[in-house]
């Protein structure tokens, strides 16, 4: 079974990056990637759908408009289902304290390592079957 | 009067009993002035008194002269009457006439009183001139009744008697004339003597006194004067601001206030020149620091803005490795088939593609540490502060950064030095945050000694020491190496955001100046550094043991 992924980051490369390094998975359909550029275009693709087929959200903090932590927040009250990974350039603690404390599932600075993300997308999942 | 025995120039005043002038120059102006003024005033009674005294003693010797002047007019006239008296007695002798003896008389009474005249000059010789005058008178009598007797003989004979009676009185009385007009004449010789005598002792006073009383206006006159310059050349000099010279030490009422006024206008001058220069000083460690956050915030937002297309770069050029690996697999067979100089193109190629990209990652990561390590400058979220020993940090940052260096270059070795005093003890601080700066500053300290020992071969053998002590209420930790020292031009931009004096690749430049910011701003300590080009260096991190309320956080 497919496992639908939202990525959500203002820097459209961000998408391309994603896609190159999760190539194997999309070839074997592990994984599925949904893109947008800002926090409100992801509200607008989760929206669409009752419910989501999205049942992971990857989103950077730092984006014009709305912000990753706001966007976090909507998707939990909205969505609870819908696990969250924050990706940050900032890897303050304080903001990942935040994070948490609004239910992101994971919180990852950048540039991101993806053996790691990886790893922890297999163990979420793995949890949630 | 003492005064005068001493010198004005005597300016400064001299240790122990002084006399004279110390004590002039310490008596009140006033004191001074009627010093003056009844020096002058005793001067002139004095000189008046001693003059009125000699003309006393000249008028009373002039009325003495005066007075032997007429016993010797009298004398005179006495000789002059018993001239006459002699003339009627001898007259009367040879013509007997009542008349004759009439004037014989009224001669010898006449004569009587002026010899009573002389009786308080020369009792003595008056009265055995009276006898004489009386033997002469009686005797010339007789001879003048014998001739008018007829008697001739018996008046030869008495009057030749009478005669020698009328010498004798005559030698007397001219005797007596001669020794007082002697005696007069002397007299008035000795009058005009001690005239002559009073009015050079006179003249000899008042040029005397005219000489004390000048010299003693000059000395007071310079005891007023001479301070009075001098203060005056001290305030001249305290007005066009020169406040570091020396207030003459004036003594006296006046004076003695007067430079008691300057000092402390003068220590008022300089302790407010102090603290103006204290605070421009502070202003300007003020806009020093405001430069410094500014330039942080500069730093951090550059930081901020290189951080994401970097990651791009890193994570692509990552990417593309492996996807060259991917394609290598691939094409194995395809390339294998190919003729030996394409295949060998073909694999070179390849292998070139493989090591430029892992340039792009190799430089991608150099610039990702530089940007790293911009952005400890604007940390953000409080960092916590407690207490830690302090001692403790050091040593342990000392062993990090050894093995730290050991993994980077394998073959690197160097003598560790440390003497940490065990009361330097615990301090309330940012323990994590003074890590980073040991580190750092131990970091450069290896890295100056061994590019000293790469430099000077064998016999060099690098040292690193940590040394911890208390001042007070303070307490100071001390790293040093031996490598080759801090040139004097760049000393003080170490603490600059970039400055580096490391090789491309091998520093930031951020490591001092954030440990500068660390130490002093977050801390309220002081980093200070001390090199011997050639010798040393040593970064001196001094602590407060407690934090001031609200220890600013590095943002």
């Amino acid at each position: 079974m497919t496992t639908h992924i939202l990525m959500v980051d203002d820097e459209p490369d961000a998408q391309e990056l994603f896609r190159q390094n999760f190539r194997r998975e999309i070839r074997e359909e592990t994984y599925a990637f949904d893109f947008a550029l800002s926090g409100e275009a992801a509200l607008e693709m989760l929206r669409g759908e009752t419910p989501p087929r999205v049942v992971m959200v990857l989103s950077d903090i730092n984006m014009p408009g709305m912000s990753g932590i706001e966007l976090l927040a909507e998707i939990r009250k909205t969505w609870p289902q819908v696990s969250v990974f924050m990706i940050t350039a900032y890897g303050d603690s304080s903001t990942e304290a935040r994070s948490r404390e609004l239910g992101a599932e994971c919180f990852l600075t950048k540039p991101v390592d993806f053996s790691v993300l990886k790893q922890d997308l297999a163990q979420i999942l793995e949890a949630a079957r | 009067m003492s005064v005068a025995e001493t010198s004005l120039t005597e300016a400064r005043p001299r240790p122990g009993p002084s006399v004279g002038w110390g004590q002039l120059g310490s008596l009140p102006l006033w004191a001074r002035l009627v010093i003056l003024t009844a020096a002058g005033l005793i001067s002139l009674i004095g000189s008046t008194v001693f003059l009125s005294s000699a003309l006393h003693q000249t008028a009373d010797r002039t009325t003495k002269m005066q007075e032997l002047f007429n016993v010797v007019g009298t004398a005179g006239e006495a000789h002059v009457t018993f001239g006459e008296l002699r003339y009627w007695l001898t007259d009367l002798s040879v013509s007997q006439l009542m008349l004759s003896e009439r004037n014989a008389v009224a001669a010898r009474a006449r004569l009587s009183t002026q010899l009573d005249l002389l009786v308080s000059y020369d009792a003595e010789t008056v009265a055995a001139i009276r006898a004489e005058i009386e033997a002469y008178f009686s005797k010339a009598m007789d001879a003048a009744d014998a001739y008018t007797d007829g008697n001739r003989v018996i008046g030869n004979t008495l009057l030749g008697n009478a005669r020698s009676h009328s010498a004798r009185v005559d030698a007397a009385l001219n005797a007596l004339v001669q020794r007082v007009s002697v005696v007069a004449t002397n007299e008035r010789q000795l009058v005009v003597e001690r005239a002559d005598d009073a009015a050079t002792t006179a003249l000899y006073i008042v040029i005397t006194l005219s000489l004390l009383g000048t010299g003693l206006t000059v000395m007071v006159l310079r005891s007023i004067v001479q301070p009075l310059q001098r203060l005056n050349e001290a305030i001249t000099s305290l007005m066009q601001g020169q406040y570091d010279i020396e207030i003459p030490a004036e003594k006296g009422h006046e004076f003695g206030a007067m430079a008691e006024t300057l000092r402390r206008f003068q220590e008022n001058a300089l302790e407010r020149r102090r603290l103006e220069t204290e605070s421009e000083l502070q202003k300007r460690r003020l806009i020093q620091a405001e430069k410094m956050a500014s330039l942080g915030q500069l730093t951090a937002g550059i930081a901020h803005e290189i951080k994401n297309p970097l990651n791009f770069v890193n994570n692509f050029a990552k990417l593309s490795d492996e996807l060259l690996d991917e394609l290598v697999e691939i094409l194995q067979a395809p390339i294998a088939s190919l003729d030996d100089s394409a295949r060998a193109d073909a694999e070179d190629l390849l292998q070139t593609i493989h090591t430029n990209l892992g340039k792009i990652n190799e430089h991608g990561k150099r610039a990702d540490s530089i940007v790293k390590n911009m952005l400890l400058h604007s940390r953000e979220g409080p960092s916590e502060s407690r207490t830690a020993n302090l001692n403790d940090i050091a040593a342990e940052a000392l062993n990090l950064a050894y093995h730290g260096a050991r993994a980077e270059h394998p073959g690197f070795n160097i003598e560790m030095v440390k003497s940490l005093a065990p009361e330097v003890g615990e301090i309330e601080c940012f323990p994590h945050d003074l890590m980073r700066v040991f580190l750092n500053l131990i970091s450069n300290g290896m890295y100056a000694a061994n590019k000293q020992a790469a430099q000077s071969g064998e016999d060099f053998s690098p040292i690193i020491s940590l040394a911890s002590r208390v001042d007070g209420d303070k307490v100071e930790i001390e790293v040093r190496d031996n490598g080759p020292g801090i040139d004097p031009e760049v000393r003080d931009k170490i603490f600059l955001p970039f400055f580096t004096t490391k090789p491309a690749g091998e520093g930031t430049g951020l490591g001092l100046s954030l440990s500068f910011d660390i130490i002093v701003k977050q801390h309220g300590g002081e980093l200070t550094v001390d090199s011997q080009p050639g010798e040393y260096t040593a970064f001196r991190v001094i602590l407060p043991r407690t934090l001031a309320t609200n220890g600013e956080n590095i943002q």
